[in-house]
């Protein structure tokens, strides 16, 4: 005689069972089955998420929408300053207004005091306004001196104090065309006893936005013009006007699995008579988002040109990688803004985002001077 | 005599003391196979959780949860290998008659919501999908949602045909219906609550209902389209888990990665394009009837299934990958883009009636699809809970499909059409992989007089050739003791085998029956199923029936 003792029927005799005893007891499936219920019936509890779900979930209320209350915050005080970090509290309001102020400090000890109030939308949401006031304390600001030219060893630093309060209006009359203005009275110290100008700065901006979203896209263009004035109240020596463009396109290749985007912005300052542009106000090139490859706002002139080439790729939905190529000059004339001594930097680095915001990249440069890495809680473009 | 080695590794997993017991249970009750899985203890006091989509999402991405053992038989099928109706699951494709008509009207009871003012309850305002709860004038609540705007059909309309289809499919779905709202038929309800997205729980006022309105496709005559979800039946409790049982429930005792329609609804999603099939879409209600409670299990939100992505098309990706892959990510870093994954290059078909899914679909391959997020039920499936998946499918047809997608009402007959020859063509390659990967053997019946007659599922559905023979071998069962002893065995040609003599005659005797079949193009159908047969007074019938150890 065979016997075959396979574990088929093992299997089949434990299937719906939880147990050979409590099997044993019945004398039919139904009953194994109520058994089994009745079992779990004497040990119900709530549920209780463990620590990683409580971490994760705190964590996700915190990316996944904007915090009410306290809330740490992290960023970037002046350029330059290195990551800042302190406590944010932020109160939304009145059906789309929202009261935000950050308090922080730099590793450089740069510090920031700032309040913004938006005011609820007008005009069926084509209407928005800010109200702002700023305090910061950059400590040691670099300077080289003015042009294009400038040495890295002419190196000496300033404390730049901006307290800055204001309003801004923008208006969106229809995506993706927006015109904005703003008015701000701008209280500056430099060193202790240094020059203490005081500003009325006016500002307007029409901007052409068609990108996926600002902070962060695999497609579009965002083209926009800016339009400062910055009226000196004492005496008006340290009066200017500057106009700015910007233009920046993403063009993607094969469901973006790479992207070319490329960037070029100028910036032009104009004094009337024997007014000057105060050195600590004036168009810069250098730092984590213009000429990466070199030390914070390295050049500084009264013009400024940058263009910036990047060629993206994509390994996953959340972390892009780029190689980018930068270059600019800064110059005293616009007519001196040509392409003729250009700095370059070139470089590589990854970004770390979700579908609508880039939180963090990373980036190595490597110009003339040296190889730089930059960390910043921006987009590039 | 001979004991297996498959024997002694059972008996070695399941522990000396387990087994010795088990002997003296029998195999099979005699209600055995058991359809209908009861709950029979009072679930009143389930109280309502919410499942964090945060740590849902990441845990399931990054972490394997559950049971950590693999390969792990499902637990909730009854002794013949089928799923029995329950608080989670109804048998009806390939169980019960369906028909184009009847599948049209899946779920439903009614007509949609009743036409008069509908009081606004609350609103649906996680920032990205619009939606609205109200009262109709007879008191029923239902949930609205919207199509993007210049979308229209894309997201109300695959609801309701998915809804259609999950229902055939045995699922336990909410009666969604295509209605047209016109804003001045709302009002706002005395109660009427809306958390917008960064502010704290407030008193909902009407601009709110305008602001949400305008995130939503509009008609020429200023009204909404919109699918309309009638409130489920008994008080909400939350979604359940992909794993693991509802702590607070007693009837829920088999941990849901190991409930097969949990599994299959893998299959089905791979089906679908249902690549949000994650606990956030399911619900469950606390029912009473006849004075009893239980829970009742539904899958709900079908709105970013096959070319929708709720609030816009489909993004390319989705369904070839999930939302993060680490091990493609070094890859993608150190290639410079030179690593292309498929979904960048495969053409894709884009309608605003019904968003963007993949053109040509005779091709596609169900293991390779993805879910946003990995759902632990999905990765236990084994070949026996793909090959029941299958078997369902199968029994969709195209006419049910045409009938399902056709009350999507997409007011656009081309992109309807690619619909239902998508859905076809991923039926058949569904069918191709899963019905033949296994021995595909099925529904064996043993007359009276000893034939034995049954169905290849793979043959049947036409997805293989038929084997050159099959082989039965008989043996007694004795099912108490599980021995067992050979009478004979038996060779055919066809699905038909005449048992050699020998068979018991006593009532209330077993026969085991080890069916396989020859096939050059199919090695696997080497391995046979097990049938097993209970003598009654009218003959043969069968108690057990596995299909994969």
């Amino acid at each position: 005689m065979t016997i075959r003792l396979s574990c088929v029927s093992i299997a089949l005799g434990l299937m719906l069972t939880a147990g050979a005893a409590r099997s044993e007891a019945q004398q039919s499936r139904e009953e194994d089955l109520a058994q089994a219920q009745a079992d779990k019936a004497k040990k119900l509890h709530p549920y209780e998420p463990n620590t990683a779900e409580r971490v994760i979930a705190k964590a996700g209320r915190a990316l996944m929408g904007p915090p009410t209350g306290f809330y740490p915050w992290l960023g970037t005080v002046y350029s330059g300053g290195l990551f800042a970090v302190g406590p944010g509290y932020r109160y939304p309001f009145g059906g789309g207004g929202v009261l935000d102020a950050q308090a922080a400090v730099s590793l450089r000890g740069y510090t920031l005091l700032r309040t913004t109030m938006l005011a609820p939308p007008l005009a069926n949401e084509r209407v928005r306004m800010a109200f702002f006031g700023e305090v910061i304390d950059a400590k040691k600001v670099g300077f080289y001196g003015i042009g294009n030219e400038t040495v890295e060893t002419s190196r000496v630093t300033y404390r730049y104090e901006p307290r800055t309060a204001g309003a801004r209006l923008t208006f969106t009359p229809v995506k993706p065309v927006e015109f904005g203005a703003a008015a701000s009275y701008i209280d500056i110290t430099i060193n202790e006893s240094g020059p203490a100008p005081n500003y009325l700065l006016t500002e307007a901006h029409a901007a052409f936005d068609w990108r996926d979203t600002p902070g962060y896209s695999r497609r579009g263009g965002y083209y926009r013009v800016d339009w400062s004035n910055y009226d000196d109240q004492n005496g008006g020596l340290l009066s200017f006007r500057q106009v700015q463009g910007d233009v920046r396109q993403l063009i993607p290749i094969l469901r973006a699995n790479w992207v070319i985007a490329l960037r070029a912005t100028t910036s032009l300052t104009y004094t009337s008579g024997d007014s000057q542009v105060p050195f600590f106000l004036m168009p810069y090139l250098g730092g984590g988002s213009t000429l990466r490859g070199y030390r914070s706002r390295r050049f500084r002139d009264r013009n400024r040109l940058l263009f910036t080439a990047e060629y993206r790729w994509t390994p996953s939905h959340f972390a892009d990688m780029a190689v980018f190529h930068d270059m600019g000059k800064v110059a005293a004339t616009s007519a001196e803004l040509n392409l003729s001594d250009l700095h370059h930097a070139t470089g590589i680095g990854i970004r770390f985002h979700t579908p609508a915001a880039t939180f963090f990249r990373v980036e190595a440069a490597r110009g003339t001077e040296g190889l730089k890495l930059i960390f910043a809680f921006s987009p590039i473009g | 005599m001979r004991i297996t080695v498959a024997a002694l590794a059972g008996i070695a997993v399941l522990g000396g003391a387990t087994s010795l017991t088990a002997r003296q249970a029998p195999t099979f009750f005699s209600d055995d196979p058991v359809w209908r899985e009861v709950d029979t203890q009072d679930a009143s006091k389930v109280a309502r959780w919410s499942i964090d989509l945060a740590s849902d999402l990441v845990l399931n991405l990054f972490a394997k949860l559950g049971d950590p053992a693999v390969d792990v038989r499902a637990r909730n099928i009854n002794t013949v290998d089928e799923v029995p109706d329950s608080s989670w699951y109804t048998n009806r494709a390939g169980k019960t008659a369906i028909t184009p008509a009847s599948i049209a009207i899946g779920p439903d009871a009614g007509a949609g919501p009743a036409a008069g003012v509908w009081s606004i309850t609350s609103a649906k305002s996680d920032g990205i999908t619009p939606g609205f709860t109200i009262m109709d004038p007879t008191g029923v609540r239902w949930f609205l949602k919207f199509d993007p705007p210049g979308y229209r059909g894309m997201a109300t309309g695959t609801e309701v045909a998915v809804t259609k289809l999950m229902w055939a499919l045995g699922y336990h779905v909410p009666e969604n219906h295509i209605a047209v709202l016109r804003p001045e038929q709302l009002a706002l309800g005395a109660a009427a609550k809306i958390t917008p997205v960064g502010e704290p729980e407030r008193a909902m006022r009407i601009d709110d209902v305008r602001q949400l309105l305008k995130r939503a496709d509009r008609e020429p005559d200023g009204s909404y389209r919109i699918v309309a979800s009638r409130g489920l039946a008994g008080r909400p409790v939350g979604g359940f888990r992909f794993y693991d049982t509802r702590p607070d429930d007693p009837n829920d005792v088999v941990p849901h990665e190991h409930r097969r329609e949990l599994r299959g609804y893998g299959v089905f999603a791979a089906w679908l394009n249902h690549v949000d099939a994650k606990a956030i879409n399911s619900l469950d209600t606390v029912v009473t009837e006849n004075g009893h409670s239980f829970v009742r299990h539904y899958l709900i939100d079908f709105g970013s299934t096959l070319g929708s992505g709720g609030v816009a098309p489909r993004e390319e990706w989705e369904g070839f990958e999930y939302m993060a892959e680490p091990k493609d990510i070094g890859k993608g870093i150190v290639s410079f883009g030179a690593y292309i994954k498929p979904w960048r290059t495969v053409e894709v078909y884009r309608s605003p009636a019904v968003g963007t899914l993949v053109r040509d679909n005779r091709n596609f391959n169900p293991d390779l699809w993805r879910a946003r997020v990995p759902n632990q039920a999905f990765l236990r499936a084994r070949a026996d809970d793909k090959f029941w998946a299958a078997t369902k499918l199968a029994a969709l047809n195209d006419d049910l499909i045409r009938a399902a997608v056709k009350t999507g009402e997409f007011g656009n007959d081309e992109a309807e059409q690619f619909l239902v020859k998508a859905l076809s063509e991923r039926r058949d390659a569904i069918l191709r992989a899963y019905l033949p990967a296994i021995n595909p053997i099925s529904t064996p019946v043993l007359s009276p007089n000893g034939v034995l007659t049954f169905a290849n599922a793979a043959v049947a559905a036409g997805v293989a050739p038929a084997p050159a023979s099959y082989d039965a071998v008989f043996s007694t069962f004795d099912n108490a003791t599980r021995d067992s002893r050979r009478i004979g065995d038996a060779t055919s040609a066809t699905t038909e085998i005449r048992a050699p003599a020998g068979l018991p005659s006593a009532t209330g005797s077993y026969v085991r029956v080890e069916i396989s079949a020859t096939s050059a193009a199919h090695p696997s159908w080497a391995t046979p199923v097990h049938g097993y047969f209970k003598r009654t007074a009218s003959g043969w019938t069968l108690v057990g029936f596995e299909r994969l150890q």
